[in-house]
């Protein structure tokens, strides 16, 4: 299992909601075999995190 | 005028021109009704896929009867976050060719503590539309007590008396096979107990213990469903079981449905579950979790509903989906993440390979490619980490993150591997 982390300003995410992705690819020599997407849904809409408290 | 719509039920208003009589609405099975103008000139008529014939007597021969544009336009869905205003657009038109003197008025279907203000709200329509923006809001909502962390030994040979373990013990089987206390967070319903016992063959023995804090004594509903036999237990005390039925059918969290006693503050939930030929799923959810599966299987929703009326008529009424959006948790520790819960795993699989020959790049299944992610806020920032499984075979074999994170998802940017507290 290997780990990624990112950290962001929460001042750069908007007033109080943010939309994110995260796509995984599996390449093979730089191509993509495989890739795996987490989202709320298929929509862009449908990925906003409130991150207030 | 015959009417009907395919899109689903709308209500529309219809311009036919002033002073016509004999007013009369007959649906396809001949059913007459009598039909009155919500304003002069004009008619409302509540459309579906089933043809309605309105007749009239005009007034106006030569008025050139159309449906205008819906009086009500709403956004599609409304998101709102506990606790702070939110602020609903409303476009307004008017139908007719004179000023008309409505009333905007919010009300609510489902069960979020929605806030919408008491009184309606008078708006003068003129003749070329209007935008009214209306506020209103929604309360935080205590979280469901369900346990969302399990811990899970798995696999666990031999017998295990369940009605004699009071507290959830840090290792589980016989010395000499014992097996350590692992994390099981409920994804999706649910704990993947093949992943946490290391895959699945059939009868393997898992067993998932978790603290449940009820405010007081009481008989609460479990909802569970296992891939494929489990036997449930409360403070010790055998409350169901499929050990002799098996599941009976797909994962389901509403297919078998139980009671158990509960006392005020803890209690012990204890689940066996034994693989299946298949799989090695637990999925189970308290009160909270069955009643929004019901409501939500029964199509009920949260909704502001959006009514425009003239005097006491109704000129529009328009139902509008709620989402409230889930506060991101605060957590200033540096805790492993893998003992917090994820917010989510990966999803489908997307294999660009499928349709080629070349069957070694075929997905080959979670150790081939899986995730999870997880979110918290941490002082002034949001921190995201991500565990990837890929059982990569270097050189050429490699694994690209790639992070798209803001108030829209234009920019994406590639994470390279880190040493993140697993």
């Amino acid at each position: 299992m290997t780990w990624y982390e990112a950290s962001v300003p929460a001042a750069d995410l908007g007033a109080d909601r943010f939309a994110i992705q995260v796509q995984v690819s599996d390449d093979d020599w730089g191509e993509a075999k495989q890739t795996a997407t987490w989202g709320e849904g298929s929509d862009p809409e449908r990925w906003f995190q409130s991150w207030v408290k | 005028m015959v009417l009907w719509s395919d899109r689903g039920e709308v209500t529309r208003t219809i311009a036919i021109g002033k002073k016509a009589t004999d007013l009369e609405l007959v649906d396809l099975f001949g059913n007459a009704k009598k039909l009155t103008e919500v304003a002069p000139g004009l008619i409302q008529v509540t459309l579906a896929e089933d043809p309605l014939y309105v007749t009239w007597r005009s007034g106006e021969p030569d008025f050139n009867v159309s449906a205008p544009p819906p009086v009500l336009v709403l956004p599609t869905v409304v998101r709102v976050v506990p606790g702070r205003d939110a602020v609903l657009p409303v476009q307004l038109r008017n139908p007719g060719q004179s000023l008309l003197a409505t009333t905007l008025q919010l009300t609510t279907s489902g069960v979020a503590p929605l806030r919408v203000p008491a009184a309606a709200v008078p708006v003068a329509l003129p003749v070329a539309g209007v935008t009214e923006t209306l506020r209103f809001g929604v309360e935080a909502v205590q979280p469901s007590p369900w346990p969302q962390q399990w811990t899970v030994f798995a696999p666990v040979r031999g017998d295990v008396d369940l009605t004699q373990i009071t507290a959830i013990p840090a290792t589980l089987g016989q010395a000499t096979d014992s097996v350590a206390a692992r994390n099981g967070f409920i994804v999706n319903n649910g704990i993947d107990l093949a992943a946490l016992g290391g895959g699945y063959v059939e009868r393997k023995q898992a067993i998932c213990f978790a603290w449940y804090e009820s405010r007081q004594d009481q008989t609460i509903e479990i909802g569970a469903s296992a891939d494929w036999w489990m036997e449930w237990y409360v403070n010790g005390k055998r409350v169901y079981s499929t050990l002799d039925t098996g599941n009976r059918g797909g994962e389901d969290m509403l297919r078998h449905t139980f009671t158990a006693p509960v006392q005020a503050g803890r209690n012990l939930l204890a689940v066996r579950v034994l693989s299946g030929s298949g799989g090695w799923r637990l999925t189970a959810g308290g009160p909270d979790e069955i009643a929004a599966l019901r409501r939500e299987r029964a199509g009920e929703r949260d909704a502001l509903l959006v009514t425009v009326r003239v005097g006491d008529t109704i000129l529009a009424r328009e139902s509008l989906p709620v989402e409230v959006l889930r506060p991101l948790e605060n957590s200033e520790a540096k805790t492993a993440w893998s003992t917090i819960a994820p917010v989510g795993k990966l999803g489908t699989v997307d294999n660009h390979f499928m349709a080629q020959p070349e069957r070694s790049k075929w997905y080959q299944g979670e150790s081939d490619l899986s995730g999870q992610v997880w979110l918290r806020r941490r002082g002034a920032n949001v921190v995201i980490a991500i565990a990837v499984t890929d059982d990569r075979a270097p050189p050429g074999d490699g694994c690209r993150v790639q992070l798209a994170i803001g108030p829209s998802l234009d920019t994406k940017k590639t994470l390279t591997a880190t040493t993140a507290r697993a």
